[in-house]
C-alpha cells in the first residue's frame, strides 16, 4: 500500500497540534515518528485509525486497508488472560485462535504468565501482550505508539526482532523518543 | 486478630443478643407482645413437622423467584436495548419512574384485580425488581471503558466477543449490586403482597393467620424462614452470576 498524507492539519481549540503535514509512506517500510511530547504523534495515529478527524487536508490509500495498533496505553482487558486478550481480536473460531495466540505469546512471554489475569502482570509484560495482539491480526498497516515503554534493553531488542519478523511487507509507523530505535528497526525517521 | 477469631467473635455477639432477647421476653412475660428465641424455635419445629410447611415455602419461593428471574432477564434485555437506542430509553423513562414511585401497596391492590391473588407475588416481585435491574444494566453499559471500545473498533472485534470480553466485565459489578438490592426488595414486597392477597399455601397467608390468631411465635418463625430463604437464594444467585463471569 501507499499512503499519502496531504496538507493535514489538526488543532484542539487554540492549540495547533500540527499544520499542513505532508507524508508519503510505503508498504515494507518502517517509519519512526519522533517529536517532543505534544507534537501530535498520538493524534496523527488516531486520525489514521479513524478515531479522530483532521481539521483539513486529506489522506490517500487508506480505503479498504486494515489497520492494527499498539496504543499509548495498553488497552487490555485486565480481568482476562493474555491468551484471551489475543483470542478476542482474532476473527473466527476461538479454539484455533487460542492455539495461535499461545504460540505467538510464547515468543515474548514466559509460559506461566499466559494463564494469569493481565491485571497481575508487570508493566513490561502487559506491553508485550499489547504488541503481540497488534501483530496477531491480518492487516496492511501497523501503528505503534511508543511500544517500548516499560521494556528493559534486552527485552526491547527481542521485541524489535519479533516486530521486524512479523511486519515484513507491511506499512509500519512507530512513534518513539529514542533515536537509537530508528537504527535498531532499520527505519526511516520522520520528525513531527 | 487471627482469622479464626472473627467468626467466634461474631457468634459471641449474636449469642449475646439472643440472650438479651430471651431476657426481655421473659421480663415482658406476654407471648402476644413478645416471644423469646426459644419459643420461636419451638414454633418453627412444630411447623417444620407438617408437610404444609414445606409446600408453603416451595410455593412462595417458586412464585417470588419466578418474578425475580423474569425481571432479571427482561431488565437486562430492556436495559441493553435502552442503552443502545436512546429513544427507547426516553420512551421507557416515565414508565420506570412511575413503577419506582407508586407505592407497592397500590400495585398490590391493582394486581389483585388484574391477575388475582394466586400469581400476585410473581407480578409484584417482577415489578419491584425490574426497574432496579433495568437501571443498573444501563449504568453498567455506560461505565464501559471508552478506550477499550476504541480498541475493539480498531481491531474490528466481533459483536459477540465485544459483549463477552468488554461489556460483560463492565456490567458485572452493577448487576451484582443491583441483584443484592433487588433480591431483598423482591422478597419483602412479594411476601407483603401475599399478606394482602392471602393466596392459599403462601408464606403471606401464614403471616396473616399469625396476625388473626395473635400468634407472635408463628409470626417470628415465618419471618425467620423468609430471612433464611432470601439469604440462601441471594447467595446461590450471586454464585451463579460469578460462574457466568468465568465462562
Amino acid at each position: 500500500m501507499e499512503l499519502k498524507v496531504n496538507q493535514l492539519s489538526k488543532s484542539f481549540g487554540t492549540l495547533n497540534v500540527f499544520t499542513q503535514l505532508n507524508l508519503s509512506l510505503h508498504s515494507g517500510q518502517v517509519y519512526c515518528l519522533m517529536g517532543s511530547s505534544g507534537s501530535g504523534k498520538t493524534t496523527f495515529f488516531r486520525i489514521l485509525l479513524g478515531l479522530e478527524e483532521a481539521d483539513s487536508g486529506s489522506m490517500e490509500g487508506l480505503k479498504g486497508q486494515r489497520a492494527s495498533a499498539v496504543f499509548q496505553e495498553n488497552r487490555l482487558c485486565e480481568s482476562f488472560t493474555p491468551v484471551d486478550n489475543i483470542t478476542m481480536v482474532i476473527p473466527g473460531r476461538s479454539s484455533r485462535s487460542r492455539k495461535q495466540a499461545k504460540e505467538e505469546l510464547l515468543r515474548l512471554l514466559p509460559e506461566e504468565a499466559l494463564s494469569r489475569p493481565v491485571s497481575t502482570l508487570s508493566g513490561g509484560m502487559k506491553r508485550r501482550v499489547a504488541i503481540v495482539r497488534a501483530l496477531s491480526i491480518p492487516c496492511d498497516m501497523i501503528l505503534m505508539d511508543e511500544p517500548f515503554t516499560g521494556l528493559d534493553e534486552n527485552t526491547k531488542r527481542s521485541v524489535i526482532q519479533y516486530i521486524k519478523k512479523k511486519t515484513r511487507g507491511k506499512l509500519v509507523i512507530i512513534s518513539t523518543h529514542q533515536e537509537e530505535d530508528v537504527a535498531l528497526l532499520n527505519g526511516t525517521l520522520i520528525n513531527l | 486478630m487471627k482469622p479464626t477469631a472473627l467468626p467466634a467473635k461474631k457468634a459471641g455477639i449474636i449469642f449475646l443478643w439472643l440472650l438479651a432477647w430471651q431476657a426481655v421476653s421473659l421480663s415482658v412475660h406476654n407471648s402476644i407482645i413478645l416471644v423469646g428465641p426459644l419459643e420461636v424455635i419451638r414454633a418453627l419445629w412444630v411447623q417444620a413437622a407438617m408437610a404444609d410447611f414445606w409446600k408453603t415455602i416451595a410455593l412462595s419461593f417458586g412464585k417470588i423467584s419466578l418474578g425475580f428471574l423474569l425481571a432479571f432477564g427482561s431488565g437486562i434485555l430492556a436495559g441493553g436495548a435502552a442503552w443502545r437506542f436512546p429513544l427507547l430509553k426516553d420512551l421507557l423513562e416515565p414508565l420506570i419512574s412511575l413503577i419506582k414511585s407508586v407505592p407497592v401497596a397500590s400495585f398490590v391492590i391493582l394486581a389483585l384485580i388484574w391477575v388475582g391473588s394466586e400469581n400476585l407475588s410473581v407480578f409484584i416481585a417482577f415489578l419491584v425488581v425490574f426497574p432496579i435491574i433495568y437501571i443498573n444494566t444501563i449504568a453498567g453499559f455506560m461505565s464501559t471503558d471508552p478506550k477499550l471500545l476504541e480498541m475493539a473498533r480498531v481491531f474490528r472485534m466481533q459483536g459477540k466477543k465485544k459483549l463477552l470480553y468488554i461489556y460483560r466485565p463492565a456490567l458485572r459489578p452493577y448487576l451484582i449490586s443491583g441483584c443484592r438490592v433487588a433480591l431483598g426488595m423482591g422478597w419483602k414486597s412479594g411476601v407483603a403482597a401475599e399478606v394482602i392477597g392471602v393466596p392459599s399455601h403462601s408464606i403471606g397467608e401464614k403471616l396473616y393467620m399469625a396476625k388473626i390468631y395473635l400468634s407472635t411465635a408463628d409470626l417470628f418463625a415465618w419471618t425467620l424462614v423468609i430471612i433464611v430463604i432470601s439469604a440462601l437464594f441471594e447467595k446461590f444467585f450471586l454464585w451463579l452470576l460469578s460462574l457466568a463471569q468465568e465462562v
